[in-house]
């Protein structure tokens, strides 16, 4: 290069470099001047404005005006649910079970359906099994509606890019939010019970299953639509000879990701009041009664991994990879058993067979003296094809006579119910008293070096500081736009009196985000560097993300105690394995090519991972850093459940004493958080993705 | 007019694709080329006033390179691409201002297509495949697998019935495509580029076959490619396409021999031309031809006038007796006068009009004469000799 002229490069850094001093110094400038002339950092009250107050006056407004719509819309709902309640609670339990394994057996074969009898009867002995069956028809009753909407909202946008157009950014707004968002909305609406309960589940669930029906049918090849257009379908023979049995994997995806974001919201649609596990938790907890909380929270695990398990095997055939990581062949003992089941199976079907026919021939003699024809052929045929389904019934049906003429099943039986409630109290009590040399200085250390001195900082920081500190950050990573975003975010905060709890919630998705990437980064290039490790953790971070957040509170409780430290250990909990799957990823994705060439020049394995490994992983290492960020601050009202303070503690309170107004403020100060941060993340990480070239992984 | 006499006649069809695609062809100068016409008005003309006519039974063929406008033509004619402008008349009706219910029928019942890459439905097995154009016509189940499984034979495929295309290979995949399109009987079939994804040999078998099954079925075809030689070899008449217009139509003979232009000219230069000339297209005018009953000195001097060595003489009655050299002629007119007919020598070796150029080679290469061309009535139609015949393979001629 020529001496003379400068290297734009390094003019540009140099440019970028004054830019920084500069803000740095009017930074600093402000600081000090603020510092000097006040006392108070916090947003002056004299600027403070009770947003709540006409929020109020509208929420009292708004649902009297609708009642005529929201009143049907409401009974409709509740006469569902009472009907579905009534209907499951009264079977007798041996249906309802046998029910469940016969329809998984049929689904994904054996393994599946013991799994689900199984979790049904372990929800039974402790003691759950009407909460349980509670919270299944809702999550039932919750998913129908939004398939049912969803799923036609979904081919509507793939065959109009308008509604595209229009629905994209809607349902990317939808996916960032956290679920408590939807809380207030749907209880000014609707008030407090079960409807809302349903209302804001099906809010919450209802994007990924639009998104991927969309997804799935503009996927489909256009010459194979081209070619049925050409030999004359019309639209919809189109649509359902052609585009959505080949897009079916790709719903059947979104159907599954919907199901498990309705099972998260368990646990926060009993703040609306509505019953179930989510409610037993939430009790429990409150009551520091671990021992019940665990019990419940170890239900939903269960019903997460069954619920999972069922619409991956709904998928059929073209299912693949999350569903493989659990499976695999089972070694020596497990196939003996595996075959001796296969045996109990085919005699099974032999034995439902053999019944079909009985019964076609059956039939078929009764039917005599009426038909003109002999009708045992034909019944023989349809009868033996829906065998399965056949014997099913007529068992179920014989398990249902039995128990209501014979014996009485329709109540779990008592005997058999087992509380490990105590010990897992005595447990929790003995593991406070023991384990506090471990626990305490974590504890101790995390508050004393994290969260306090982070919290006293962010509140003595003066706000323009912080304010305009931020706005200059957005501004470098993410453009002029999120930059006045997040001006008008903080003060929105500033205005609505928000300052304080807000800068107490951040100090704690901060601590949270720290303590959760120093923890998974080095986890993930672990991961990355050993097939052995990849495969141990693989199973265990997938069942972590089909987990809602709020069952790893009565474990976390149990060894921390209520605090802010729980809610943040909680959130460090939920929100590592993006973090950790994304840094692997990055790292096992840089080209074989890359590393022979740093190879070759004679980098030790060392330098290959820190010079050329973690730089190129970069940018999906920020994905992680990005979904992580999401996730803890999804996990502030949670958190609040057991006892951290800020924005969630106000979230909680103004829906317990139903304070639309307050709830408003609040809910509306963590969606400027959410947003403002996931703007500034994903900004980051795409700044870096463009400079290298390289895609991050999703 | 033409509509009657033709199954397919296309008129000035135009597709224009851009926002406001007939706002432009309405303002448009049509002696604009394509890639003015994008500078000018952002739109791109992928199909520039296209006419021609298609004959019952004939395989038209579309040739072009890519992106010269050959698909977007093919799916105006189904209206799977809707056409800016023009005329597309199909039995003398003229498909552009069909209803949805009649251009419905149109797809199901008059024409089929074949695609590129084949256009399968992966879901559905190979039999369900073919049924799928009876399907959605409402054809009963029993009536419509018996079809589908008739033409599955007529493609040699039986036994493939349970599979799913996957599991096909591509040359299999595209039978399975001719069945499909086959099955429902359509008056037309449209294949745009349908070996393109096939390797050389399996293309040529597929070429070979379908040429065989046009023979026995006589379908109105329109075959898409961008490959000359197989043009050549699929086509009844050729179309030459290049950004979006006809630059000619001919038959393969008079593309080869009579290129229109540069572009044209181009495509012909790789053609083996001995595989494609035959003595009908490359034979010259006799320039002396007399009766039997003429006399010697007569013809002599007219073989003189002309500077022909060979007269080619037929019989009072039309066809052809044979020839006479120049030699034998002097001779005879110096020994006094006579008919001709004494001259000409027995069973005369004679050339067919179909004769391929390389039959022609040899035969001609032992000869120093002109060979009289001559057709299935023994008419005299032209001649061929060895200058002839190293023209044209030097493709000058
Ligand atoms: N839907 C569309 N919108 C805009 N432009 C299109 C569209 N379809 C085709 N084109 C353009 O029209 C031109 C002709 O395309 P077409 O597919 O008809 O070419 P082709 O001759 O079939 O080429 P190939 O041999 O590659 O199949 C191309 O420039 C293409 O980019
Ligand atoms: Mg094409």
């Amino acid at each position: 290069m020529n001496a003379h002229s400068p290297d734009p490069h390094v003019h540009e850094r140099r440019k970028i470099f004054m830019y920084h001093v500069a803000a740095g110094g009017l930074l600093l400038l402000v600081l000090v001047i603020y510092r000097l002339s006040t006392e108070n950092s916090v947003f002056p009250a004299f600027l403070h404005y009770a947003l709540r107050e006409p929020v109020d006056v509208f929420a009292d407004w708004l649902p009297e005006t609708f009642r005529f719509i929201l009143k049907p819309i409401s009974d409709a709902i509740k006469l569902s649910l009472k009907r579905l309640d009534g209907f499951f609670l009264g079977l007798p339990w041996p249906v309802v079970v046998g029910g469940v394994f016969l329809f998984t057996q049929h689904l994904g074969g054996l393994r599946l359906s013991l799994l689900s009898a199984g979790s049904l009867m372990f929800m039974g002995v402790i003691g759950l099994w009407d909460v349980s069956l509670i919270t299944l028809t809702i999550m039932t009753l919750s998913v129908a509606i939004t398939l049912v909407i969803g799923i036609p909202l979904g081919i509507w946008a793939a065959h109009s890019d308008r509604v595209e157009m229009i629905l994209r950014p809607v349902l990317d707004a939808m996916q960032t939010m956290p679920a408590f968002v939807y809380l207030l909305p749907v209880m000014l609406l609707f008030g407090i019970g079960a409807t809302s309960a349903v209302m804001a589940t099906i809010i919450y669930a209802a994007p990924p299953v639009i998104r991927l029906t969309n997804l799935g049918i503009r996927q489909v090849s256009p010459e194979v639509v081209e070619a049925a257009k050409s030999y004359g379908s019309t639209s919809l023979q189109t649509l359902f000879k052609v585009q959505l049995p080949l897009a079916r994997p790709s719903i059947m995806m979104g159907i599954n990701q919907t199901v498990m974001m309705a099972l998260g919201m368990v646990i926060i649609v009993a703040l609306l009041g509505a019953s179930g596990l989510g409610k037993e938790i939430w009790y429990a907890m409150r009551r520091l009664n671990i021992g019940l909380a665990l019990e419940a929270g170890l239900a939903v695990v269960l019903m997460a991994i069954v619920l999972d398990r069922i619409s991956y095997a709904l998928t059929g055939r073209e299912r693949e990879g999350k569903a493989r990581a659990y499976e695999g062949e089972p070694p020596g003992m497990l196939a003996r058993m595996k075959k001796s089941v296969a045996r109990i199976g085919a005699f099974a079907q032999g034995l439902s067979r053999a019944f079909a026919a009985g019964m076609a021939v059956l039939i078929g003699w009764i039917a005599r003296p009426f038909a003109k024809k002999d009708v045992t052929g034909i019944l023989r045929r349809v009868f033996t094809a829906h065998a399965f389904l056949l014997g099913s019934s007529a068992l179920l049906l014989a398990l249902l006579l039995v128990s209501r003429y014979l014996v009485d099943f329709s109540e779990f039986p008592a005997a058999w119910i087992f509380h490990f409630a105590k010990p897992v109290d005595a447990a929790a009590t003995w593991m406070n008293i023991n384990l506090a040399f471990i626990t305490d200085p974590m504890r101790k250390s995390i508050y004393v070096y994290g969260l306090g001195p982070m919290r006293d900082f962010l509140i003595w920081l003066p706000w323009p500081v912080l304010m305009l500190g931020i706005a200059y950050l957005a501004w470098r990573v993410a453009g002029w736009r999120i930059a006045l975003l997040s001006l008008f975010g903080f003060a929105f905060i500033g205005v609505t009196g928000m300052w304080i709890p807000t800068m107490v919630t951040l100090s704690q998705v901060l601590v949270a985000l720290v303590l959760s990437v120093g923890i998974a980064v080095p986890i993930g290039i672990l991961a990355s560097r050993s097939d052995g490790f990849e495969a141990l953790i693989r199973p265990i971070l997938d069942v972590m993300q089909t987990l809602p957040a709020f069952v790893y509170f009565p474990v976390v409780i149990m060894l921390f105690r209520i605090g802010d430290l729980s809610g943040i250990i909680a959130t460090v909990i939920y929100a590592m394995p993006p973090a950790i799957r994304l840094t692997n990823l990055g790292i096992r994705q840089v080209s074989a090519e890359v590393i022979e060439a740093a190879r070759s020049y004679g980098s030790t394995p060392r330098q290959i991972l820190f010079k050329v490994q973690l730089p190129l992983a970069l940018p999906s290492i920020m994905m992680g850093i990005n979904q992580t960020t999401m996730m803890a601050l999804a996990m502030v009202v949670f958190a609040a459940l057991i006892g951290a303070k800020g924005l969630g503690f106000e979230v909680l309170m103004s829906i317990t004493r139903f304070d639309v107004g307050a709830g408003f403020e609040a809910g509306m100060s963590i969606v400027f958080l959410a947003v403002i941060a996931d703007r500034i993340t994903q900004g980051w990480a795409k700044r870096r993705q463009q400079a290298l070239g390289v895609a991050a992984s999703q | 007019m033409a509509a009657a006499e033709h199954k397919i006649s296309c008129r000035h069809v135009w597709k224009i694709f851009g926002p406001h695609p007939s706002r432009v062809k309405d303002n448009l100068d049509p002696r604009l080329s394509r890639d003015e016409i994008l500078e000018r008005t952002g739109h791109l003309a992928a199909v520039k006033d296209v006419s021609f006519d298609v004959r019952e039974g004939e395989i038209f063929v579309v040739m072009g390179l890519s992106g010269s406008g050959k698909s977007t033509l093919i799916r105006c004619l189904s209206r799977l691409v809707e056409p800016t402008d023009g005329h597309i008349i199909i039995n003398g009706e003229d498909v552009v201002t069909m209803d949805d219910k009649q251009l419905l029928e149109l797809r199901r019942h008059k024409m089929s297509m074949v695609f590129q890459h084949f256009g399968l439905f992966p879901h559905r097995r190979v039999i369900d495949n073919i049924a799928y154009g009876l399907e959605v016509q409402g054809v009963e189940k029993a009536t419509r697998m018996k079809k589908a499984a008739e033409v599955l034979e007529l493609v040699g495929l039986s036994g493939w019935e349970r599979h799913y295309p996957r599991e096909l290979s591509g040359g299999m995949q595209q039978r399975v495509g001719l069945a499909r399109a086959l099955a429902v009987d359509p008056e037309i079939l449209l294949f745009d580029e349908p070996f393109s994804a096939l390797d050389p040999l399996i293309r040529r078998d597929m070429q070979d076959e379908l040429l065989k099954l046009q023979e026995m079925l006589q379908k109105t075809t329109i075959f898409i490619t961008h490959d000359f030689l197989e043009a050549l070899k699929m086509g009844d008449r050729i179309a030459i396409m290049k950004d979006g217009e006809f630059v000619q139509i001919g038959t393969p003979e008079e593309v080869v021999l009579h290129p229109i232009d540069d572009y044209v000219k181009d495509f012909t230069r790789d053609v083996p031309r001995h595989k494609l000339l035959t003595a009908g297209t490359i034979m010259k005018e006799c320039q002396v031809v007399v009766s039997d009953t003429d006399d010697v000195s007569a013809v002599l001097s007219l073989m003189r006038e002309r500077e022909c060595a060979t007269a080619f003489v037929n019989k009072e009655a039309g066809d052809f007796l044979g020839t006479v050299s120049m030699e034998d002629i002097a001779q005879a007119s110096e020994q006094g006068s006579g008919q001709v007919r004494a001259l000409v020598g027995s069973s005369p070796p004679v050339l067919s009009p179909h004769t391929m150029l390389d039959e022609l080679i040899p035969i001609t290469a032992t000869s120093d004469r002109p060979l009289a061309v001559v057709d299935d009535a023994n008419r005299l139609v032209g001649a061929v000799d060895r200058t002839t015949v190293m023209l044209a393979l030097a493709g000058k001629g």
